[in-house]
């Protein structure tokens, strides 16, 4: 490489050039100097430049059956659209003592943090940095969880808060926050949705723009996404679904490129399955949707209520992932598979892994991950604790 | 008062380069901005960082972006072509160049231009390893070889 005689002063550098690379290629650019690597791990300032300079990354992560996530690279171009399941990414769990990773039974994305859960622990966790908080108290199998944060206007700083509510929607258990900053739970006690509505039971959910979006359904079954907003603790209103059903025989959501909603839909098992997108959503706005894809899909195929997707809206494409299990010996084989289905309804089946002999073992799920230097803020009046 | 776009001022690079330029160009650097404000402007404004190889860029760059300035922030084709034009227009440069287009754009504060050139840069080093970006910034490696394995290692992401 030619030397270059011009040497930028240090303040450019870091801040015009470096707060431009993307978050992956930092990670590996960490071992360049100390000062860099603190810059990339826990620099507060650099990582909100960061996220206001660079171009977001648009990953695939999936959870595998196994208990690990894995990044997935998804070659979607050409005639033949290839899978590739990567190494899993390491979160150790700091209860053991032989290092040994944490089993995670779901994950849940918000702005480059996973929020990961087990049976009876929550923590969240940024994969680039390797920063985590492990959640206390309040796991409970009766509770759903969320992670959405609230934005000051003026200085544009994004406070990152935890919903746990009543995962049956019954409303039995009192929704609560939990709050990074002073570590703690509190019990809500208002009502965290409209008069009439509940959340519908075990409901798939994502996170956009910090806004929780749920499933909910009213007296007369009328179901549409239910925004939480995490600054007021409270519904910010509902998005109608495209069309009206009393009972969809599949109802899953997924984000687009961090700015617009998919539902994939699908009223009984004749019918078809839909794939609809909203416009930008913006608060301001009204939200429209437009259906992408209209597909039919063999009902061997066994893409479930909980079975999650990913669409690529230039492509047509869909993507799901859903564990396959024998019709014939539902005992004994099993297969976590990817599906991919463009327009032509041409489904490319794709065998991810996945113990063949047992159906135990994690339900699959693949989700869009869009890395950062997102930093948890410190608890107040806890200099440095464990984990963090 | 003549108008920003009859207006001329004469810009005069350290190496004694001198560019006659509309008021509307000139006031797309910051700095020369202010010096007209300051109604300092009478003769030829002297850019004592700047030479004049990398000044002549610099106002080609700023003549394209008065000409050419999309309608409005809906002009998704204006946006486009302009965004074009820019890429193209980094393409002649060797990193020499960029760099110092950066330190002169800085200099001059012309936000636009800061903007292209780092992003150019920053795409140039992003799929660079850790030895060739310390020997384009002249960094210092301050680890041992065992610490910077370890970091190395702890960091090795598993898309690559």
């Amino acid at each position: 490489m030619t030397t270059i005689r011009t040497q930028l002063p240090r303040d450019l550098v870091e801040e015009e050039i470096l707060s431009r690379i993307p978050a992956t290629s930092l990670k590996r650019l960490r071992s360049t100097c100390k000062r860099w690597n603190r810059l990339f791990k826990r620099d507060l300032r650099f990582a909100r430049n960061h996220s206001d300079k660079s171009l977001k990354e648009f990953l695939v992560l999936i959870l595998t059956h196994q208990f690990r996530i894995c990044p997935m690279k998804l070659n979607l171009h050409g005639v033949t659209p290839s899978v590739e399941v990567k190494g899993e990414l390491s979160l150790t769990d700091p209860h053991s003592n032989n290092s040994d990773q944490f089993d995670i039974c779901e994950v849940f994305h918000c702005d480059g943090f996973l929020l990961c859960t087990d049976m009876s622990r929550l923590v969240v966790w940024n994969p680039i940095t390797g920063q985590t908080r492990w959640i206390k108290g309040c796991r409970n199998e009766n509770y759903s969880y969320v992670l959405g944060y609230c934005q000051d206007k003026e200085s544009c700083v994004k406070r990152y808060k935890l919903l746990s509510y009543d995962c049956d929607g019954n409303n039995k258990y009192k929704p609560q926050i939990y709050d990074f900053s002073s570590d703690s739970w509190r019990i809500l006690d208002h009502d965290i949705i409209d008069p009439g509505w509940r959340i519908t039971p075990f409901s798939l959910k994502v996170s956009l723009k910090g806004n929780a979006y749920l499933f909910a359904k009213n007296e007369k079954n009328c179901i549409s996404l239910l925004r939480f907003d995490f600054a007021t603790e409270k519904s910010s209103g509902h998005v109608p679904l495209p069309y009206q059903c009393s009972r969809f025989q599949t109802l899953n959501i997924s984000v687009v490129r961090e700015e617009k909603i998919s539902v994939l839909l699908q009223r009984n098992r004749t019918s078809k399955t839909e794939v609809w997108v909203t416009n930008k959503i913006d608060e301001t706005k009204e939200v429209l949707w437009s259906k992408v894809l209209a597909l039919d899909l063999s009902f061997d195929l066994q893409i479930s209520r909980e079975g999650r997707f990913l669409i690529d809206e230039e492509k047509k494409v869909v993507v799901c992932c859903e564990r396959w299990i024998d019709p014939e010996d539902n005992d004994t084989v099993s297969k976590d598979m990817v599906y991919i289905v463009g327009e032509d309804n041409n489904v490319i089946q794709v065998d991810v892994g996945g113990d063949s002999s047992t159906i135990y073992g994690c339900w699959p799920l693949i989700l869009n991950y869009v890395p950062s230097l997102v930093q948890i803020e410190r608890a107040r009046g806890n200099k440095r604790r464990r984990g963090d | 008062m003549a108008s920003s776009s009859t207006n001329k001022f004469v810009l005069k690079s350290n190496d004694d380069v001198s560019f006659e330029v509309t008021e509307a160009v000139a006031r797309e650097f910051q700095v020369i901005a202010h010096i007209i404000d300051d109604d300092c402007a009478k003769k030829a404004i002297p850019l004592s960082n700047v030479t004049g190889e990398i000044l002549s860029k610099m106002i080609e760059y700023g003549k394209k972006h008065i000409e050419e300035a999309p309608v409005d922030e809906e002009d998704e084709e204006g946006k486009k072509k302009l965004q074009i034009w820019d890429e193209e227009f980094m393409k002649q440069f060797n990193m020499e160049i960029v760099f110092q287009l950066i330190l002169a754009s800085n200099y001059l504060n012309n936000k636009g231009l800061l903007d292209l050139t780092c992003c150019t840069v920053a795409d140039h080093i992003k799929d660079m390893t850790p030895d060739e970006v310390r020997t384009l910034f002249n960094v210092k490696n301050d680890y041992t070889t065992e610490e910077e394995e370890e970091i190395r290692k702890e960091n090795s992401w598993a898309f690559e």
